[in-house]
């Protein structure tokens, strides 16, 4: 039904996809399987017409397709689910259904609408619910169900359905793979891409594995075992990557006792120690991240108390996290984590902009001292600080958007996926940076999608998995295999 | 669970709207008898058509800051029309705004431009363009054709062209917007425009069509009330923008899109109509309709934002009770 040959897409200076084949076969369920950061999600947007290859064919049914919108996508048949909701909250459940769907007709009534949504609604376990309601009244995973009663509607003949369960509790995924049964019985040919190796056992066909932007031949999932298919996830390991970990630790300094906020469906607890690095593995909604955000004062904590060096620690926004010497670096670069079109001077004198000031006038002088002093650490071309942040890459990005925050001499550093986007070059570098930091007594806490960055990085790991930490310990006694099932598949550990 | 319910959020600025009504009704003969209700809808003809057309951008995510210039470039064209039938004129004009304003939609989606940076500019230049058409003149009507535009004044009972213009348009609008594929698709752009779009909606058509709407709407406001006078003069119709706004802003469009309906931009308009009205003719300085129309859209902010955060701990107390 659908194959892609040599697809081949980069970003800038970064390879997404190298060359990846994929065949899928009508009435077949495809797992698409891969790490972070391998490859998955750029292949789908392709394919759903959201981003264009820079080479490589695709055709459907056997005949060569140009995708080049969404719309030419829907044209071929082609019916995508995105990771990130596509679901307009203000709009009504029944026009969500038909959203984008040119086919409905130009005069719509809402109630024949409506009507008209109800059976694919019904189908995924949405029947009881009014379509006429906004679907912002809904939760995330009855947005979710919505999304595939959308792809019910079109009538596909090719379905993408990325990490579908994501965000979703148990009897909702049984919906949806419910769902997803009928439709490949229907004839259609389902790409399924999701971190959770249960569903791949249970829905999946056969299996394509993308690791570093190339793909595998496919291979039967009834031929593969867990253990086996996590090994084919991860690849070779780099160790040099890592530098070596803390031979020592100091004393307490961050103290998290029975702690519940939002993302997290039960209370976590930990400590971290000065000098040392605490990694918290698990995949997006995972709740890795939840206590993150709690720490830098982005959320509120609903329970538990935190202590910071003996002081009990409640921020309530960022800059009380700030004051009291806790840095936080977020997961959304472009967002917050650099001025892109700002120099390198001032994007790293930004978090003491009070102590290189006067009277609120700047000193240049003490601004330049501090920022050389700061791109030393971070082994920024001190000859380019005024370049403008947005033209660097994503490493050098990402050293700025750390570095920054070392000026603070901050005693703890908070950071949310600590490479997302960055070449392997400057991963490693990251990682020695982070780790000459530790080694003057600053406590890291990071949260990552990405397993071997734990568990090479970290000193201490902790594991998530739908908004419960399934275990916390040193790093010796972790390995990949260990951490993967974890936040993929902790039952496969009970 | 539900946190913004539309009808309930309509009904309740409905009887705020009621609310003012009664109050200046009480004291003011005026607001019951024919010719009082006559002028009090006459006189929401221009600030209603044109926020219907800016609520639609509003609605789309964007807004048209242009319509002011445009009703005014339409006056002097339809002026200029005028020779060929007061009918034809107004038609003439407002095909032509719509197509200009489709072009102005095409280039904000195809720049993928702000649409405020992009309308600031027609702003200027619709106005530069009525200067240089109307050579700095105010233009007016030849002497023969006056009658002829006669039949823009009369009433019967209450009801006159003017007011029946705007129940039409009203009408047509709402049927649009909430029976339409295109009129539906600038409600999923101004609610999501990522997830419009990675739906597959379309990002160009909703915009041509809420830019074309808008300027016809004002050119039709325009050019009636030219027509209706007998002149047009090329600086008009400058103030008429903030008060189209502040009307879609008390009935219920949010500014950040999405939100909204014809039925509340209506309310807004009379709302927003009674209450300047009123204190004008209890015989209220300038300043004090001024003070009075910003002292209301401040207030009902304020209680806007109060009403959300009230509703959002709700919701987030109902959630941690269920989720035990």
């Amino acid at each position: 039904m659908l194959q892609m040959r040599n697809v081949a897409k980069r970003y800038g200076a970064t390879v997404a996809l190298e060359n990846v084949n994929l065949d899928v076969k009508a009435g077949e369920v495809m797992a698409l399987l891969g790490e972070n950061g391998a490859g998955k999600s750029t292949l789908v947007k392709i394919l759903a017409g959201l981003e264009q290859p820079d080479s490589g064919a695709i055709a459907i049914g056997g005949k060569p397709h140009n995708i080049g919108s969404p719309a030419q996508a829907r044209a071929a048949g082609i019916s995508y689910v995105a990771q990130e909701l596509s679901i307009v909250g203000t709009l009504s459940v029944a026009e969500n259904v038909f959203l984008g769907d040119q086919t409905v007709g130009l005069l719509r009534s809402p109630s024949s609408l409506a009507r008209r949504a109800k059976p694919f609604l019904a189908r995924i376990g949405l029947g009881d619910i009014d379509p006429s309601l906004p679907a912002e009244a809904f939760s995330v995973a009855e947005r979710q169900l919505m999304e595939i009663a959308r792809l019910l509607s079109r009538e596909a003949r090719i379905a993408i359905l990325d990490e579908p369960t994501a965000a979703l509790s148990e009897v909702e995924i049984d919906r949806v793979k419910t769902a997803v049964r009928t439709l490949a019985e229907e004839g259609c040919a389902i790409i399924y891409v999701t971190h959770r190796l249960g569903e791949v056992f249970e829905l999946s066909h056969r299996v394509t594995i993308i690791r570093n932007g190339h793909s595998f031949a496919p291979v039967a999932t009834s031929s593969l075992q867990v253990d086996g298919l996590i090994e084919m996830m991860l690849g070779r390991r780099l160790e040099q990557m890592f530098p070596p970990r803390a031979p020592s630790v100091g004393d307490k300094l961050l103290v998290v006792e029975d702690c519940l906020c939002q993302g997290l469906s039960s209370p976590v607890s930990f400590i971290l120690r000065k000098g040392e690095m605490l990694g918290l593995a698990g995949q997006v909604g995972s709740g890795a991240t939840a206590i993150l955000k709690v720490l830098a004062g982005l959320t509120p904590l609903y329970r538990g108390s935190i202590t910071l060096d003996g002081r009990p620690f409640t921020p309530r926004v960022i800059r009380d996290s700030i004051k009291m010497g806790v840095a936080y670096c977020s997961d959304d670069r472009k967002r917050d984590g650099v001025f892109a079109v700002r120099n390198l001077v001032e994007n790293l004198s930004a978090p003491v902009i009070d102590q290189v000031s006067r009277f609120g006038l700047m000193n240049r002088r003490a601004e330049t001292t501090h920022t050389q002093a700061v791109a030393q650490q971070f082994n920024i071309d001190i000859n380019g600080l005024g370049r403008l942040a947005g033209n660097l890459s994503g490493g050098n990005q990402q050293k700025v958007a750390l570095g920054k925050w070392i000026g603070i001499s901050p005693s703890l550093l908070i950071v949310e996926e600590p490479t997302r986007g960055v070449d392997v070059g400057a991963r490693a570098e990251i990682y020695r940076h982070l780790r000459a930091q530790t080694a003057r007594g600053l406590a890291i806490l990071f949260a990552s999608s990405d397993t071997h960055e734990v568990l090479g990085l970290a000193d201490t790991i902790g594991t998530f998995f739908q908004g419960e930490m399934v275990q916390i310990g040193s790093a010796d006694a972790m390995t990949a295999e260990i951490i993967t099932r974890d936040v993929t598949h902790p039952a496969v550990a009970a | 669970m539900n946190c913004f319910n539309p009808r309930r959020d309509l009904a309740a600025r409905l009887a705020m709207m009621i609310a003012i009504y009664a109050i200046f009704a009480a004291r003011l003969p005026s607001y019951y008898t024919i010719p009082g209700v006559a002028s009090l809808l006459d006189g929401a003809f221009l600030t209603g058509v044109i926020a219907l057309g800016v609520g639609l951008t509003m609605i789309a995510g964007e807004m048209d800051l242009s319509v002011g210039s445009m009703a005014a470039l339409a006056g002097i064209i339809s002026i200029k029309l005028a020779p060929l039938g007061i009918l034809p004129a107004i038609v003439v004009t407002t095909a032509l705004a719509a197509v200009v304003g489709a072009a102005q939609g095409w280039c904000i989606a195809w720049l993928r431009i702000n649409s405020l940076i992009f309308t600031v500019g027609t702003l200027i230049a619709f106005r530069g363009l009525a200067l240089l058409i109307s050579n700095e003149q105010t233009a007016n009507i030849s002497l023969d054709q006056l009658d002829a535009t006669d039949f823009l004044s009369v009433h019967w009972f209450f009801v006159s062209p003017l007011s029946l213009i705007l129940l039409i348009a009203a009408l047509v609008i709402s049927v649009f917007c909430s029976r339409t594929l295109w009129g539906r698709e600038i409600f999923s752009i101004g609610g999501g425009r990522a997830e419009a779009r990675a739906a597959g909606v379309p990002m160009g058509r909703p915009l041509i069509i809420a830019f074309a709407l808008s300027a016809a709407l004002a050119a039709l406001a325009g050019a009636v009330l030219s027509l209706q006078a007998g002149s047009a003069t090329p600086l008009g119709f400058d103030a008429v923008l903030l008060d189209a706004v502040t009307a879609c802003l008390i009935g219920g469009v949010a500014l950040r899109g999405g939100r909204g309906s014809v039925l509340g931009i209506i309310i807004g308009l009379f709302t927003l109509r009674f209450l300047v009205s009123g204190i004008a003719s209890l015989g209220a300085p300038f300043w004090a309709q001024s003070l009075a129309s910003g002292a209301l859209l401040i207030a009902l902010i304020l209680v806007e934002g109060g009403y959300y955060a009230f509703a959002r701990r709700r919701a987030f107390a109902k959630s941690r009770l269920a989720a035990g």
